[in-house]
């Protein structure tokens, strides 16, 4: 039976928005449920990534002739893996140093800045590390470890032979 | 405005009250992602397993609750 003040077309199509979008406590409980057990993945995800091997061993990687490089000037390369982009630095007082470039706070490129007494900065919270021994110092990354230092040897020529800690 | 006349007041207060459970153990999960994610960017490796831990008991508490709820539901 059809409802006399429904108009004539609902008849062949008896589609009734307010049921549409109609949710019931059930069903909004059931799709909660969905949501933690996605949470649940995303912290599998995780513990999966922290298994990672953090150092494939030693690997000896040439990053150019010292000399090519002048004082107050960095480059970036990639140790020891093509996903781990670091940093060459060498510092104003001739001396080369190499950290990993990510910021340990959220992974943002770290920069170096040669001007008012040398630092390494990351630009998405400003973020200041120490360039001795990587350690934040000012902005979100003091909460963190610091950053990796690349080793290096330095000859006529410069290399990358492992990571520090 | 549609109303779910099928469900008793208390049944219905009782569902309402396991929504805002469910809810708040979510949001406590979604804070437990973040943070773990944040920590192993950081180093702190030894985090993700407790962290996992953790949101599973979450799920299965969730879980349990739900499950309970829908036995008394008609």
């Amino acid at each position: 039976m059809s409802d006399s003040r429904e108009p004539r077309w609902q008849e062949d199509f008896p589609c009734k928005t307010e049921l549409e979008e109609y949710i019931t406590r059930r069903d909004f409980l059931r799709f909660l449920l969905v949501v933690s057990g996605g949470l649940v993945f995303g912290n599998l995800f995780v513990m999966f990534k922290s298994f990672e091997p953090q150092n494939i061993g030693a690997l000896r990687l040439d990053l150019g002739p010292a000399q090519d490089m002048m004082p107050g000037s960095s480059k970036v390369f990639h140790y020891p893996t093509e996903k781990d982009p670091a940093l060459l630095i060498r510092r104003a007082n001739g001396d080369f140093i190499a950290f990993h470039q990510k910021c340990p706070h959220l992974q943002c490129p770290i920069t170096y800045h040669p001007e008012a007494g040398e630092s390494l900065r990351c630009h998405c919270h400003n973020g200041v590390f120490d360039l001795k021994s990587g350690r934040g110092i000012e902005g979100p990354p003091r909460e963190f470890r610091p950053l990796r230092e690349v080793v290096l040897e330095r000859g006529e020529r410069v290399w990358a032979v492992g990571l520090s800690g | 405005m549609i109303s779910d006349k099928r469900l008793r007041p208390g049944l219905k207060g009782s569902l309402t009250a396991r929504i805002w459970i469910v809810a708040s153990v979510c949001a406590f999960q979604y804070w437990l992602l973040t943070a773990s994610m944040e920590a192993v960017h950081a180093g702190n490796l030894k985090i993700a397993i407790p962290a996992f831990v953790t949101c599973l008991l979450c799920f299965v508490f969730n879980l349990g609750l739900i499950l309970t709820g829908e036995k008394k539901l008609p």
